[in-house]
């Protein structure tokens, strides 16, 4: 998938695991799962906006782009 | 979405659906033990349907049975998708793919059995007459079969319905894998 997602980087950096980011943004685990692994079809920009509110980041910072 | 376990609706579906069967079952034993009663037992029959019956046209009860036989059975096989279909809303999954199939399919039974009460229609009417010309005042006999506009409507619906579920089917498919 072209898209990347850099969860694991921001969790990382933010000393949060998945469980507490899935709490906060009003996500099941079993969904951010499958963001953070790449599996994801689509986001929505409710849930894109909830991760970056309680991340303190911006979606680029989030998603990026690698064509290969 | 999952349904509550105990929804009531769908507990009040499924309670009909399997009583519907079971007045089935039933009648489809009771045809296919009295189709072939009638014909090993035709001249008893031939006397209380009255003297005046042409015994050339007895051959009308057993195959109005036989045909009353095949309604049955098709009742039975659209419950049997219904009760399939109830399953999976009680699992939460009403727009599983295969719901749209089912939904086909009742839709050509339902078509079937509304089909096959026109002759069922005729041939009763027919043997009506016959009994009532037979001089039978203790052997009356009542056939009901009417061609049923509200079953074509039904199958019709059905069809719709079935082309509602495959869209609904494939939205969710796009939906998968969304968060």
């Amino acid at each position: 998938m072209p898209i990347t997602v850099k969860l694991d980087d921001l969790l990382h950096d933010r000393r949060m695991t998945l469980t507490e980011l899935a709490d906060r943004v009003g996500l099941t685990l079993a969904n951010l799962s499958i963001l953070k692994t790449g599996k994801a079809k689509a986001v929505r920009f409710s849930t894109l906006e909830a991760i970056c509110r309680e991340l303190g980041c911006q979606p680029g910072d989030l998603l990026g782009y690698d064509p290969e | 979405m999952q349904y509550p376990a105990k929804d009531p609706l769908l507990m009040a579906a499924k309670t009909l659906i399997y009583f519907l069967m079971g007045m089935m079952a039933i009648a489809a034993l009771a045809l296919l033990v009295a189709a072939p009663a009638v014909l090993f037992m035709r001249d008893h029959v031939l006397a209380e349907l009255g003297t005046g019956f042409p015994p050339r046209h007895f051959w009308l009860l057993p195959a109005t049975m036989v045909i009353g036989l095949a309604i049955v059975g098709l009742v039975l096989a659209f419950l049997d998708q219904l009760r399939r279909i109830v399953a999976t809303v009680g699992q939460g999954d009403p727009f599983a793919p295969v719901n749209a199939a089912r939904l086909t399919r009742m839709g050509w039974l339902a078509l079937g059995f509304t089909l096959l009460q026109v002759p069922v229609a005729m041939l009763g009417s027919f043997l009506e007459q016959l009994v009532e010309r037979a001089n039978s005042a203790d052997a009356a006999m009542t056939l009901d079969g009417d061609v049923s506009v509200e079953g074509i409507v039904l199958a019709l619906t059905l069809f719709i319905l079935a082309r509602v579920f495959r869209h609904g089917a494939a939205m969710r498919e796009d939906l998968e894998g969304t968060v």
